[in-house]
């Protein structure tokens, strides 16, 4: 097999040379895009940039409190990404990659400079958790494939909202979470300069 | 018909001989790390729901009343795998009550200590793989919340 065989020009005056098939971005793509933050320094609020430079678009984080969750993310994707098979010493499988980049999605859509850093489990199945605690609790769980779903709690059990959430699109499912991760954040903040 | 208080809906999964009073042990440590989540303002511990993930045929914990009947009597530190993990009890009437089952499944043969004498004392948590994904979840998370939720080690 050849993958240049497979690419020959198909008109017969076609002067374009035989090329490899483009490289797709992957998770550890994702992952370095995350980590290219601690090259930004360390001053200004951080947010999202998104820029179009030729061939194709290209993702950076600017410096400052989004750098910093980013990086904190990063770091926890990485130590569970190092798993072993069995790490449970039962039958645990390592952590996928589609649990890594749909974990690195979601969080994304929800975190801004101020959040809190969530509480990263790995799962048997090859998923992760992710768990917010103070008087609500948010937990997310990104099962092997990448789905997520989402159960947040009050403090006295009350679901406050559940469901499957989809990083890729609008979808008010993430609009609320993100507005309770934003609300915890603010409590846990408080709550700190009271003690 | 209703179901009888403090059984399992499944009860062909669980083994009624085991009584309400037994309390179960359940290792939350993993290789580098342990399913315990902490309150971002006071610290407090809790267990996380991720630690009752089940695996295909259920939660595996251990039962007390035959750690001890062993000669020598084994306790929670001989679940533990290592001197710093953490392990949790909990009752099995609190299982029951959330309509899970309790079954034994001594001597497992996919663990990497099969000889252990601990596993004369393995069980499993039943019922949480039936559920739906939503059912499940919340199950977890009041699983890993039962009053009788205690850290005995670690």
């Amino acid at each position: 097999m050849t993958v240049l065989a497979d690419r020959q020009p198909v008109a017969s005056g076609a002067t374009t040379q035989p090329e490899p098939p483009p490289e797709l971005p992957n998770v550890d793509d994702a992952q370095q895009f995350y980590l290219s933050g601690t090259y930004a320094g360390s001053t200004a609020a951080g947010s999202w940039v998104y820029q179009t430079v030729t061939p194709g678009p290209v993702y950076y984080v600017e410096p400052g409190g989004l750098a910093w969750v980013l990086v904190k993310v990063a770091e926890e994707l990485s130590r569970l990404r190092q798993l072993r098979p069995r790490w449970d010493g039962h039958r645990a499988r390592p952590i996928t990659r589609e649990a890594i980049d749909a974990t690195a999605r979601v969080l994304a859509r929800l975190l801004d400079g101020q959040s809190e850093i969530p509480q990263f489990f790995p799962l048997p199945g090859g998923g992760i958790q992710v768990e917010w605690l103070a008087d609500n609790q948010i937990e997310i769980e990104i099962d092997g494939s990448g789905e997520a779903h989402v159960l947040a709690t009050s403090a006295s059990g009350d679901v406050l909202v559940e469901g499957i959430l989809d990083p890729q699109g609008p979808s008010d499912l993430l609009a609320t979470v993100a507005r309770l991760v934003k609300n915890l954040s603010a409590e846990v903040a408080a709550g700190r300069q009271r003690t | 018909m209703t179901e009888p208080p403090g059984r399992p809906t499944s009860a062909e999964e669980d083994d009624p001989e085991i009584p309400n009073e037994e309390i179960l042990y359940r290792r939350l440590s993993y290789d580098g790390g342990e399913w315990v989540v902490r309150h971002q303002v006071t610290g407090e511990r809790r267990a996380s729901s991720g630690g009752f993930t089940p695996d295909t045929d259920g939660v595996s914990v251990f039962r007390r009343t035959l750690l001890r009947a062993l000669e020598p009597p084994l306790g929670p530190v001989d679940v533990a795998l290592g001197p710093d993990d953490v392990v949790v009890s909990f009752s099995v009437g609190d299982v029951r009550s959330l309509s899970l089952g309790v079954r034994d499944d001594l001597w497992p043969k996919d663990v990497s200590d099969p000889d252990h004498p601990r596993y004369a004392a393995h069980a499993l948590i039943v019922g949480l793989d039936d559920l739906g994904k939503n059912a499940r979840i919340k199950k977890q998370k009041k699983l890993a919340g039962v009053p009788s939720m205690r850290f005995v080690n670690g």
